[in-house]
């Protein structure tokens, strides 16, 4: 498929980043950190909303990782790891509420793009307007999906569900953001 | 592939319509597909917003204070766990490689920091290695509109606050590349065999003899260009010289410079109100049997320039010329030529001599 070079690519150099990490060289390990600790933390607080519980999982998750780095199996996509390690662990650290529709960030380039006042902007800000109302789980597959790029099969993974869930939630979704054109 | 039974959902949910969308792959098959099913038009639009919509999504930025923080606390965590430091371990290939990519890395981050000078122009003109004495750098500092000719006769109405640098160079072989901060409206002299070449931001506009305005400012998240005239290539540049979109007359090509994602808008999806400060790109230089002076006052306002010529001598004259697609200048030698006028160019100011016009 025309899309799979570039993730290719990505894994193999993931691939020998985290064999590398295995071994126990400390630069491949704060490489790891370095790329991947801004997109996890986005990802994170969407999850929760707490900017501290969410650095609290990530130093643990990274700790916990160097110490068990022996026993870890093989990964093509540590993007695809830490993600799913954090769900977890985020899961386990707090009794999740769930998120409140994202509002904080929203405004500040909702009031970005009055300025634009370009049509596309305007439909494109009402989408993510619909996207934040839409149920937590829903947002969650278009986030990790579009945004941070998984594939479907990686989404299911990382929701734990089946690939098959996956698609409906995202059916569910696009029913509603086509409201964005009513 | 029959697409017959797609739906909006069917196209979110097909990977290589995603790959399309953000990276721009396999354009001829789903272009050609929009031909080839029409009434597929709108659902294939609707996907292409909610991708590019949820693409853009707003993003919890983790300040780089805090992921220092964060890393130094990891690092604590894990000496105390009695793990001995890699250093002092047998250093192999493999640490100094690693080691060597992560300074790449790191510099590479630091280097492309979105904020703070060197800025985006700084850093183009740093790329194109145009010290201070290798370029012409030209600054509109005033509250209006002003003009400038580049070596190639194309002219560039500034607005306040924009400006260019453009290589100096004398001779046949010269590049034409010109270096944008702000806003600007091209008008490109044709000339086939040398490419004409605009970098704004993260903008790369590949001109193929046209007229076109660009909005690049530093601060904003958007760089905009709309063509008036003839065709432009876009690419951008972090992602490359390929070509991301072509754009004709009439169509606007906007540019998220955050996550790079171009979007090409028709006529019809454009704002309809007119800016505020009218740009050259919004007047009309089609005159259909226009009296001299109308002429003149459409040039002045479009170019911040001043024309001075006897009124009274050329009252009745009238002028027929589709000047739409030309450089200030090749206008103004038109424009004389019809008038048999002499002119004359001095920065701003233009001076006719004009004998009178013939009566039809």
């Amino acid at each position: 498929m025309a899309g799979s070079e570039n993730i290719n690519q990505a894994s193999v150099a993931d691939h020998e980043l985290w064999m590398a990490f295995k071994q126990g060289n400390a630069a491949a390990f704060s490489e790891m950190y370095q790329r991947y600790a801004g997109t996890l933390y986005n990802y994170g607080y969407h999850l929760v909303p707490d900017s501290a519980l969410v650095q609290d999982a990530m130093q643990d998750l990274f700790a916990d990782l160097w110490r068990t780095r022996h026993n870890l199996s093989d990964t093509n996509s540590i993007k695809y790891y830490l993600f799913r390690s954090l769900r977890r662990r985020l899961y386990k650290m707090a009794d999740i509420k769930p998120v409140p529709a994202i509002t904080p960030l929203q405004t500040e380039s909702i009031e970005e793009l009055r300025i634009k006042k370009e049509e596309y902007l305007l439909l494109s800000q009402r989408l993510q307007q619909l996207m934040s109302r839409l149920p937590e789980r829903q947002q969650e597959v278009i986030r990790l999906r579009f945004y941070d790029n998984f594939s479907w099969e990686e989404i299911a993974g990382i929701l734990q569900i089946n690939e098959q869930s996956v698609r409906n939630l995202v059916q569910r979704a696009i029913i509603k953001l086509r409201e964005g054109w009513k | 592939m029959d697409y017959s039974a797609y739906d909006t959902a069917d196209f979110v949910c097909d990977d290589s319509f995603v790959a399309w969308v953000k990276e721009g792959r396999d354009s001829a098959h789903w272009e050609q597909l929009i031909t080839q099913y029409p009434g597929k038009h709108e659902a294939i639009l609707q996907a292409r917003a909610i991708i590019l919509a949820a693409a853009q999504l707003p993003a919890f930025q983790l300040k780089e204070q805090d992921q220092q923080l964060m890393w130094n606390e990891i690092q604590a965590r894990v000496e105390t766990t009695g793990i001995v430091p890699v250093a002092k371990r047998r250093i192999g290939y493999w640490y100094w490689s690693a080691a060597a990519v992560c300074i790449m890395i790191g510099a590479a981050l630091w280097w492309m920091r979105p904020q703070e000078p060197p800025t985006a122009y700084a850093r183009l003109l740093e790329d194109a290695k145009l010290e201070g004495n290798k370029r012409v750098e030209e600054v509109n500092k005033g509250k209006s509109i002003r003009t400038v000719r580049l070596p190639d006769g194309s002219s560039v109405v500034l607005q306040p606050g924009a400006r260019i640098s453009y290589p100096v160079c004398a001779g046949k072989s010269c590049k034409r590349e010109v270096y944008l901060s702000g806003a600007a409206f091209f008008e490109v002299s044709r000339n086939t065999l040398q490419p004409f070449v605009v970098y704004a931001n993260e903008m790369v506009i590949n001109v193929l003899g046209t007229s076109f305005h660009v909005k690049a400012y530093e601060q904003d998240s958007l760089v905009e260009v709309k063509v008036k005239t003839g065709k432009v290539a876009l690419s951008v540049q972090p992602l490359g010289d390929k070509v991301i979109s072509n754009v004709s007359a009439n169509q606007q090509a906007v540019l998220q410079r955050k996550t790079l994602a171009m979007l090409l808008q028709q006529p019809e999806q454009q704002q309809k109100k007119a800016p505020e400060t009218p740009e050259a790109i919004t007047y009309s230089f089609d005159f259909n049997d226009a009296p001299v002076d109308s002429v003149m006052t459409t040039i002045e306002n479009a170019y911040g320039v001043h024309i001075s010529y006897d009124k009274a001598l050329l009252a009745d004259c009238r002028l027929t010329a589709s000047l739409t697609d030309e450089p200030l200048y090749e206008k103004i030698r038109l424009i004389c030529k019809a008038l048999e006028a002499g002119c004359i160019i001095e920065g701003n100011d233009i001076k006719l001599t004009a004998k009178g016009c013939r009566r039809y």
